[in-house]
């Protein structure tokens, strides 16, 4: 989704001048909010997580502004724009796209639209409304699970049922791009010989979705604040010019309670991609707030991979579950978090992470790369990769 | 996942089961709506912002009082059954996920009152010892 470059920036705000000039907004119909996130983190050894490094790391810090014009009652525009100051800045077009309401039951949506999907991906960005600074990385972590925003068209909308029930639902089809950050898969698979070690990335990539369709149900429950519910989509990620091959398709089942001192979500994600892997993610969250501004939170994180098994033909050391690349796949994390809100809108939270695995808490891709190496050649049983990871990270995190 | 919904719904059981105190706040509109009453579920979904429209088909217009008010707290306790900064961050994730801005928020009863008399689809919440105008009247807000 990060663009490196200012365009889209000018697109928005192109976008968002014709729509006020044309059409006659006035700063009476629209409304500008954003947010912003910096984080501080540290782990005991070189593994990195959430920014968090071997000697300590301030570099993690977000912002973005969101406009929402109303042409008129049925009619709105929104635009979101975001500026990531982690190393060189970037900035990138999270969404804009117009809404008609032709009823509370049915809105029509179309442009670059945030993605239905979950609890957390339509607001990934804004942390101050979760308990912890990023969301469970199981689901929501650089896998390529989410797409943050669907290019095309979509409906929404609550419809009542009975007994003080209601569904929200979302449908949409077109296109999706789906970040990604996977050394540690492209190094699992050097392991099992199906590509070179100069082929483990370095850098986000994005995997670019077509022939998408998805969509998410909330059944809101007759208790206040709780809600159930299923996500899912499938596309065609085109790397594969065979058909059937290339295929992407995601389900997350949500479930969440969110009323006054008590935050509880959990979710469980399975995703597939038919030429090769499939990932498998849950996640319990809570949180609990204390007298004043304080808040307790705790999370319990848990994700595990699954590769197709070596390349046919290829000669030991090759191997199908390579045991020097395990940890590789497997995340297990518990976490305990101290918040203090100032308001609902400004919070600094601390957290301690203790992680098990290299799926989300490994080393540069330099050193990854550099040790696997010498593992490799070596002939090495063992990974040499620290398996567990103690991470504390500190942040503060506001929205307006 | 049984285990979760079991708990979370014990949980929510605990935490609704608070007796309710006699209500400190009267819901108002426009003298010129024809409505009467709204039930308490219609109440919320229109400061949900999830039923948009009078049942005589004009457009709502929601307004709340500040976020330290003492009759904010309680109607968002009553009605919404959530308190003020658990709405606050409802209304954070809807904003931000593009599907909704926050109701209006006045800083005064007065100025709900005068709110409410200038809009005639808006809707709006005093204490029950507000002075009103002949240009708003109170609703009834049943089970």
């Amino acid at each position: 989704m990060r663009s490196h470059n200012v365009r889209n920036l000018a697109i928005a705000m192109a976008l968002s001048a014709a729509t006020a000039g044309a059409q006659g907004l006035t700063p009476q119909n629209v409304e500008m909010h954003g947010f912003g996130s910096w984080n501080s983190g540290a782990t005991n050894n070189e593994n990195l997580y959430l920014g968090g490094m071997n000697r300590g790391s301030s570099r993690n810090a977000n912002a973005g502004f969101t406009l929402t014009g109303h042409m008129d009652e049925k009619l709105s525009f929104t635009t979101q724009v975001q500026f990531d100051f982690t190393g060189l800045t970037q900035t990138s077009l999270d969404y804009v796209f117009a809404q008609y309401d032709f009823h509370d039951a049915l809105k029509l949506r179309a442009g670059q639209v945030k993605q239905p999907f979950g609890l957390y991906t339509e607001t990934i960005d804004v942390g101050v409304i979760r308990p912890f600074l990023s969301a469970p990385q199981s689901v929501y972590g650089p896998t390529a699970n989410i797409g943050e925003a669907y290019r095309g068209i979509g409906f929404t909308g609550n419809v009542r049922m009975f007994s003080g029930m209601s569904l929200d639902y979302d449908v949409y089809g077109g296109g999706l791009n789906r970040e990604e950050y996977e050394p540690t898969l492209d190094a699992y698979r050097v392991m099992q010989g199906r590509r070179p070690f100069s082929a483990v990335s370095d850098g986000v990539g994005t995997e670019i979705t077509d022939q998408l369709y998805g969509g998410r149900v909330m059944v809101n429950l007759p208790f206040d604040g709780m809600r159930l519910g299923a996500s899912g989509y499938h596309g065609n990620t085109n790397e594969q010019p065979i058909p059937g091959r290339g295929d992407v398709q995601a389900v997350i089942y949500s479930f969440e309670y969110a009323a006054n001192r008590i935050g509880f979500r959990s979710e469980a994600l399975r995703e597939w991609e038919s030429d090769h892997d499939r990932q498998n993610g849950w996640y319990y969250e809570g949180s609990y707030r204390l007298f004043g501004g304080w808040q307790l939170a705790g999370l319990f994180d848990r994700a595990s991979t699954h590769l197709k098994g070596k390349k046919p033909g290829c000669a030991a050391p090759c191997s199908d579950r390579p045991v020097i690349g395990e940890s590789l796949l497997e995340h297990k994390e518990y976490a305990a978090g101290l918040n203090y809100y100032f308001s609902p809108s400004f919070a600094m939270k601390a957290s301690y992470h203790y992680i098990e695995g290299n799926r989300f808490a490994q080393p540069s891709r330099d050193d990854l790369v550099a040790q696997l190496q010498a593992a490799y050649t070596s002939g090495a049983t063992t990974s040499p990769l620290p398996k567990y990871t103690n991470a504390v990270l500190l942040g503060a995190q506001f929205s307006f | 996942m049984r285990k979760i919904l079991t708990f979370a719904f014990c949980l929510a059981a605990l935490v609704g089961a608070a007796p309710a105190g006699a209500q400190q706040f009267r819901v108002i509109v426009n003298a010129a709506n024809p409505t009467s009453a709204l039930s308490k579920d219609d109440l919320a979904r229109v400061y949900l912002k999830k039923m948009s429209s009078w049942k005589h088909g004009q457009s709502v217009t929601v307004v709340d009082l500040g976020p330290k008010s003492a009759v904010r707290a309680e109607f968002s306790m009553e009605v919404l059954g959530r308190d003020v900064p658990t709405m606050k961050n409802y209304w954070q994730q809807s904003l931000f996920s593009g599907r909704g801005v926050p109701p209006i928020e006045q800083p005064s009863e007065a100025q709900v009152v005068a709110f409410v008399a200038a809009n005639p689809g808006a809707i709006g919440y005093v204490s029950s010892s507000a002075q009103l105008p002949e240009s708003v009247k109170t609703i009834s807000v049943t089970r």
